[in-house]
């Protein structure tokens, strides 16, 4: 057959050219007269280049959507800062021959370089990702301590200021409200550090997802599967920190850690509440804990007045059924009364008949003791009647 | 062979295109109409405090003659059932005949931070099913239960047995100590009533953010990754937003009563061990004898599969049955496989123990 043409390019590094290729790219956005300083890096092309065009677009979206599209732009900007990072895996990839131990190693180097980039905290990698709808805290705190940087916690920096500045004489009105405010800043120092302690627990699990990355890739480069995509990519990385993040949620390490968070949190935000309710019950205010004894008066007086509801009712049913059974006795009381009134008549209509047939008596004693007699035999008849 | 089959120009591309597609997207927001839910009809047929009892519309000439109370979960909305056109569990059931009736909790205010599980069991539901029997002159009803809501049938029938005829619970958690149970896990050690004496009411975003943190990377980063994918597609786009709406939109959960489920249920595991008190009583599950359909997602994150098959072993009822769904907590409900396959496996099962 023909004889094989040699590739004019078999001796260059691909990997290399590629990686050139988005470097001046991104060069290239040096240029762009809108950018104060120049940005060799191509996701700073597209985050800023985003960044400037939801600027101009966000006043006019609906409100109800600007929600769901800011959470959208966060994390493109992190699939792009990915994009980057992953990317810089080509480089000098034609370099080797296509050893599993040259490979890995090659790969151990570029993971090593993603991983400190990923701890570098300059970079809002972390806080976009997952840390997102927690920054609100750290960011209010940022405004008030606006020379400070949220990370001088890690060197106990701002953990021996603050301690400095609470150890002064004077910290509120009077000596009480002195306490008080010190002992919250003491429990929001604890729950900064818990935070943090939190923070530092989540970004080693960063290191393990990578480690994880590393090893699913090269099982990949074995069993001759391949990677096409960005998009791909983002999602095998988001798979594997799952994992990661399940396994580890499952530890009693974690049960612990998260508990101190939350119960810190919870008691600074007790501390705080008292001493607001202080300050609102000298002004005269309703505070909420005087809410909170209305309130419980209120369930329970509504349910004592469900349960007497339910007793009224029952006892209608009671009544209405007594009622009923009165009604049935009543109308056969009256008509046992008929009978009587019945028979009374037709009695009293025999005793006149033999009343009328007997002759006038002279003695006086005689006519007694046969009225006597007629009486009885009536008196008799109404007993039985009753009795039946 | 090298796994990447990637260049520059075609990242350079893709992620362009990315770019691009966000940006083509926001017409697609623009033009987007309002986002309804809920598409059964249906009344108001009873309301106490913040509770309201909605009765559906028929939809078929003929009902089953008893008829059919949801107890939705407290937490979330219970529109969740009735989402959409073809996404709806509570149009199936419709469709099968089922007399529909569902309890709505409403958004509990601050005067509600003392209602207790008492309140809600022995008091809500039990209101609103003597209002059903008198209304279709019954004597019992059949229960369904979500969830939360399972948990709550669970324990009304073991106080009421005697006004239930069947009972359903669908992705309900019994066993709180399984092993892969993370939201158990989560709160465990948690001071529940320094968080109750603290906030009173619980807020919603309090809780939606317990369940965003089970799966972080997917639900707070890829989601939103992949929308990019559907943005050009305004009804693709309204599903999620339909979606995005109901996860966020989470009452607070009255103060007394998330202290009583969690640490009864989640902390102590009371319902399998019979400690769990409502009203004076203790919920013993080996009471209930009726005829019990448990259904469970196989990818249930929330609530896992061990959690919910551990009711076999906890009821005394001798026609227990149970279903398998394959797909997750929400999927149950809404996903286009679930509607083929629950409300007719409901339907049929009520049919047979009419």
């Amino acid at each position: 057959m023909g004889q094989k043409r040699n590739n004019p390019l078999d001796s260059l590094d691909w990997g290399d050219i590629n990686k050139k290729y988005i470097d001046a790219l991104g060069e290239y956005s040096a240029f762009n007269p809108f950018m104060s300083e120049p940005k060799p890096d191509v996701d700073s092309l597209l985050t800023d280049s985003m960044d400037n065009w939801w600027q101009l677009l966000k006043s006019g979206m609906p409100n109800k959507n600007k929600e769901v599209l800011d959470n959208m732009l966060t994390q493109s900007k992190n699939f792009y800062l990915l994009g980057e990072q992953f990317s810089k895996i080509m480089e000098g990839m034609n370099k080797f021959k296509l050893k599993n131990k040259k490979f890995s190693s090659f790969l151990n180097d570029k993971f090593e370089e993603i991983e400190s980039f990923l701890k570098d905290n300059q970079n809002n990698f972390m806080e976009n990702m997952y840390f997102d709808p927690y920054k609100q805290s750290p960011e209010a705190f940022k405004k008030i301590f606006s020379n400070m940087n949220l990370y001088d916690f890690q060197e106990n920096g701002f953990k021996n200021i603050v301690n400095q500045s609470l150890s002064s004489p004077c910290f509120g009105s009077n000596r009480e409200t002195q306490e008080k405010i010190q002992e919250s800043i003491k429990l929001w120092i604890v729950y900064q550090n818990n935070f943090f302690e939190y923070q530092k627990n989540i970004a080693k699990l960063n290191k393990k997802s990578l480690d994880l990355l590393q090893i699913e890739i090269l099982s990949m480069h074995k069993r001759e599967e391949n990677i096409s995509s960005m998009k791909q990519m983002y999602d095998l990385w988001v798979e594997i920190s799952e994992k990661v993040y399940g396994k580890y949620v499952l530890t009693n390490k974690y049960a612990d850690l998260n508990s101190r968070l939350i119960n810190s949190l919870m008691a600074y935000k007790k501390k705080n509440n008292e001493i607001k309710e202080e300050v609102m019950s000298s002004l005269n205010l309703p505070t909420n804990k005087s809410l909170s004894i209305i309130e419980r008066r209120q369930y329970e007086l509504r349910k004592k007045n469900k349960e007497l509801s339910i007793q009224l009712k029952g006892l209608k049913e009671e009544l209405e059924k007594l009622s009923n059974k009165d009604n049935s006795k009543d109308s056969s009381a009256n008509e046992t009364q008929k009978k009587k009134v019945l028979i009374g008549k037709k009695v009293s209509k025999k005793v006149g008949k033999k009343i009328s047939k007997k002759k006038p008596s002279t003695s006086a004693v005689k006519p007694n003791v046969k009225k006597k007699a007629s009486i009885s035999k009536v008196g008799l008849l109404n007993k039985k009647i009753n009795k039946s | 062979m090298i796994p990447f089959k990637m260049q520059a120009d075609n990242i350079i591309k893709e992620l362009n295109q990315f770019n691009s597609k966000i940006m083509t997207g926001l017409d697609t927001f623009r033009e987007l109409d309002e986002i309804t839910v809920g598409i059964s009809d249906k009344e108001s047929v009873y309301e106490e405090d913040n509770m309201v009892l909605y009765h559906f519309k028929p939809r078929t000439k003929k009902q089953n003659s008893t008829p059919l109370l949801i107890v939705y979960a407290l937490v979330n909305r219970p529109y969740m059932a009735d989402l959409q056109e073809g996404r709806s569990m509570v149009q199936g059931l419709l469709d099968e005949g089922i007399d529909v009736y569902m309890i709505d909790w409403g958004y509990p205010c601050s005067a509600d931070q003392y209602l207790t599980l008492d309140d809600y069991v022995n008091g809500y539901i039990d209101d609103c099913v003597n209002f059903i029997i008198d209304k279709n002159k019954s004597k019992k009803i059949n229960l369904l239960g979500i969830c939360q809501g399972g948990c709550l049938s669970l324990c009304y029938t073991s106080l009421h047995q005697d006004k239930v005829k069947n009972l359903i619970t669908t992705v309900t958690p019994v066993d709180f100590h399984t092993k892969n149970d993370i939201l158990s896990h989560m709160v465990r050690k948690v001071d529940i009533d320094l968080v109750v004496d603290t906030m009173g009411n619980i807020p919603g975003e309090m809780l939606n953010m317990t369940f965003l943190s089970l799966k972080p990377y997917a639900l707070l980063g890829k989601k939103y990754i992949d929308l990019v994918d559907i943005i050009d597609d305004k009804d693709k786009l309204m599903n999620f937003l339909r979606m995005e709406k109901w996860i966020f939109d989470s009452p607070a959960q009255a103060g007394e009563a998330y202290r009583q489920f969690i640490k009864e249920f989640y902390q102590q595991n009371g319902l399998v061990k019979g400690t769990v008190n409502i009203g004076g009583k203790n919920i013993d599950l080996t009471k209930i004898s009726i005829p019990i359909l448990n259904i469970y997602a196989t990818h249930d994150h929330l609530v896992p599969i061990d959690s919910s098959k551990a009711l076999e072993g906890c009821v005394g009822s001798k026609d227990y049955n149970s279903l398998e769904f394959p797909g997750g907590h929400i999927g149950i409900y809404v996903s286009g496989k679930a509607q083929k396959m629950i409300p007719p496996s409901v339907g049929k099962w009520l049919r047979d123990r009419v």
